[in-house]
């Protein structure tokens, strides 16, 4: 965030603050998002996994609250947790790979924390770009952060995105105040170890919140099951089903030493817990993963590029058991998260394209309020879902590869999940409501314009 | 010269109505005359590439009272049929049915003849989950003979749900 930004956003929540301080209400949740890496829907049991029975946390997180089954997310990992902590398609923000997003947005992090939230980021940040030192999780909302700058390949060569030399890819930590520090190289190993060790410090993190009496955010962006996927020493040949299968093992214990935590610290009934992927399946040979019933895998926006599995769990206000196939959108959660907290905290100087999904997760309404879902690859769109619907303007069925004729193509999702059967010609009238859907939403742009990949900052909205 | 404009008149009110019988192949991607989705990459690239909604290579066979339409939609291995479309053209209603999997779609039908071009409208009864209620939706397509051996086919689909109509012509040729 930037000055500016950050003056308006302390104005904000400030206000927020004294209203809050005015009335006695009920004990804030935390949130504790959970949030690993290409991993694809046929990892979980519970989701119809086939590598055996190696997910019973998972699974038994899914028993103990609510299972979506048309959870959407952006295509590839950068875009996806710009959207996920935005609150905003990340076509909006203009995030890139080397670019990330700018300071002037505004993070769920941020929004939590100008709150009263306790806030840290352990794990994978990968919205800093190039320079993640100029745009590191502590200016966006983060009060502490452990992890990775950037993303999980970096270890094969130890050459830092951007970077030409070995040796410049380091696990980093750092504090609100304080420039990022290198802990140490991230190399192989320490690729083994990363999830593990993040998790140690979610924990003692969780722990410190609770001895300060302050409700938390807690992010716990896992690296696994991203390529090259390694697992700790613990979990090697575990499963006997392969890397991919050892990793999920580890996940799965991962998943539950963090709710074991939650237990242990009584914070059970009063805490949030959202565990979903940043986008579709591993896709990368000899880690590919299990994109379940659907096709394609991520950086495509084939059902198994986007659609991923979703776990959310708040017991007494969420419904245990629950199974959905109503479409809900990662950019959902920042909105949802602020009607749990009960407060206004969503920036309103800016589109936002989340829902409020809470009444929906409660089971205080029968629907989710999303009809649709806007599916960008970079900045080409390439397809969007109504309902049940599936329209792609440019069918592009390989992971970064070419187009393919005919370009347009309508998938019926129910009873065509592999989108195998163009019925275009029998349903012309589908493209009517996603052109309207395109149209309300380029209408937005005009009010609220991108922001351009690869801003620099301090970014300052044009005046419209 | 009156008597040539009379001549020519006559002629062309006795002119018999374009013959559309062939097999025709869908000659490059359909071209949308409606305004591309503003801002939108995906509309620049893929201009009306709704097609026809008759597929890449067409059979048409004539006669005096209808005018049908047959294309390949499933592979071999789906061992089924060729989908057929039959439309009447002496101004009666003609109705064609599809199974995609859904169901059976009815869609109904009626010809009419604008000089030597063809326009048929088709409209269906729409009921999907998605929508609160039953809706119409109407496809409009206009026929004609730029050569003998280039039929065009200009496919208008109504708005719906308030969503805009588009607009795709296609290009065929003979063979």
């Amino acid at each position: 965030m930037n000055k500016l930004a950050g003056a308006c956003v302390v104005v904000w929540l400030g206000a927020f603050a004294m209203v809050s301080g005015q009335t006695a209400a009920p004990a804030r949740p935390n949130i504790v998002l959970m949030f690993p890496d290409n991993l694809g829907w046929g990892e979980l049991n519970v989701y119809g996994g086939v590598r055996g029975p190696i997910t019973p946390r998972l699974d038994r997180l899914a028993a103990e609250g609510l299972r979506l089954n048309n959870f959407n997310v952006e295509f590839s990992c950068t875009v996806s947790r710009a959207a996920l902590l935005t609150g905003r398609y990340a076509i909006r923000t203009g995030a890139t790979q080397a670019g990330g997003i700018t300071l002037w947005e505004v993070t769920v992090a941020e929004a939590l924390q100008a709150a009263g939230y306790a806030t840290g980021l352990f794990g994978k940040w990968h919205l800093g770009g190039d320079r993640p030192e100029n745009r590191n999780p502590s200016q966006q909302g983060f009060d502490e952060y452990y992890g990775i700058p950037r993303t999980s390949n970096e270890s094969q060569t130890t050459i830092a995105q951007g970077q030409a030399a070995p040796n410049t890819s380091f696990i980093w930590e750092g504090r609100t105040g304080s420039p990022p520090r290198n802990v140490k190289l991230f190399d192989l190993q320490a690729r083994r170890t990363i999830d593990r060790e993040s998790l140690d410090k979610s924990i003692d993190f969780m722990e410190r919140s609770v001895r300060d009496k302050r409700p938390f955010f807690l992010y716990y962006p896992m690296t696994q099951i991203h390529f090259p996927t390694l697992t700790h020493p613990d979990f090697i040949g575990k499963t006997g089903a392969g890397d991919i299968a050892d990793a999920m093992a580890e996940v799965d214990f991962n998943v539950g030493r963090m709710l074991d935590a939650i237990d242990r610290l009584g914070l059970s009934r009063n805490t949030i817990v959202f565990w979903c992927t940043d986008n579709g399946a591993e896709g990368r040979r000899p880690w590919r993963g299990s994109s379940g019933p659907w096709s394609g895998f991520y950086n495509s926006v084939m059902e198994g590029g986007i659609r991923t599995p979703c776990l959310v769990r708040w017991p007494g206000r969420i419904p245990a058991g629950r199974v959905t196939n109503e479409l809900v959108h990662e950019i959902d959660f920042f909105p949802t998260i602020a009607a749990a907290v009960g407060a206004d905290i969503m920036p309103h100087d800016r589109a936002i394209d989340g829902i409020n999904q809470l009444p929906f997760f409660e089971g205080k309404q029968p629907a989710s309020d999303r009809e649709s879902v806007l599916l960008y690859a970079n900045a080409q769109l390439r397809a969007v879902k109504w309902h049940d619907w599936k329209l792609h303007y440019v069918y592009a069925p390989d992971a970064g590869g070419p187009a393919v004729a005919p370009l347009m193509r309508l998938f019926h999702l129910l009873s065509d999940p592999r989108e195998e059967s163009d019925v275009k010609d029998a349903n012309p009238w589908v493209q009517s409501v996603t052109d309207r859907i395109v149209n309300d939403f380029v209408a937005t742009t005009r009010r609220y314009p991108h922001v351009a990949p690869n801003t620099p900052d301090p970014y300052v909205p044009p005046k419209m | 010269m009156k008597m040539l404009i009379a001549i020519l008149l006559l002629g062309a009110s006795t002119q018999a109505p374009a013959d559309f019988s062939g097999r025709w192949t869908l000659d490059a991607p359909a071209i949308a005359t409606t305004a591309a989705v503003p801002g939108t990459p995906a509309a620049a690239a893929s201009p009306g590439d709704m097609g026809s909604g008759w597929g890449s290579t067409i059979t048409v066979a004539q006669d005096a009272a209808r005018l049908s339409v047959e294309y390949a939609f499933f592979s071999r291995y789906d061992a089924q049929p060729a989908l057929t479309f039959v439309y009447p053209i002496d101004g009666s209603e003609g109705r064609n049915a599809v199974m995609m999997g859904r169901g059976e779609q009815v869609e109904v039908s009626r010809a009419r003849w604008d000089g030597q071009a063809l326009t048929i409208t088709t409209t269906a009864r729409i009921a999907d989950r998605a929508a609160a209620k039953p809706f119409t939706v109407e496809v409009t397509r206009k026929l004609w003979l730029e050569s003998p051996t280039t039929m065009i086919v200009e496919v208008t689909r109504a708005g719906v749900l308030g969503g805009p109509p588009s607009t795709t012509r296609s290009v065929y040729r003979k063979g």
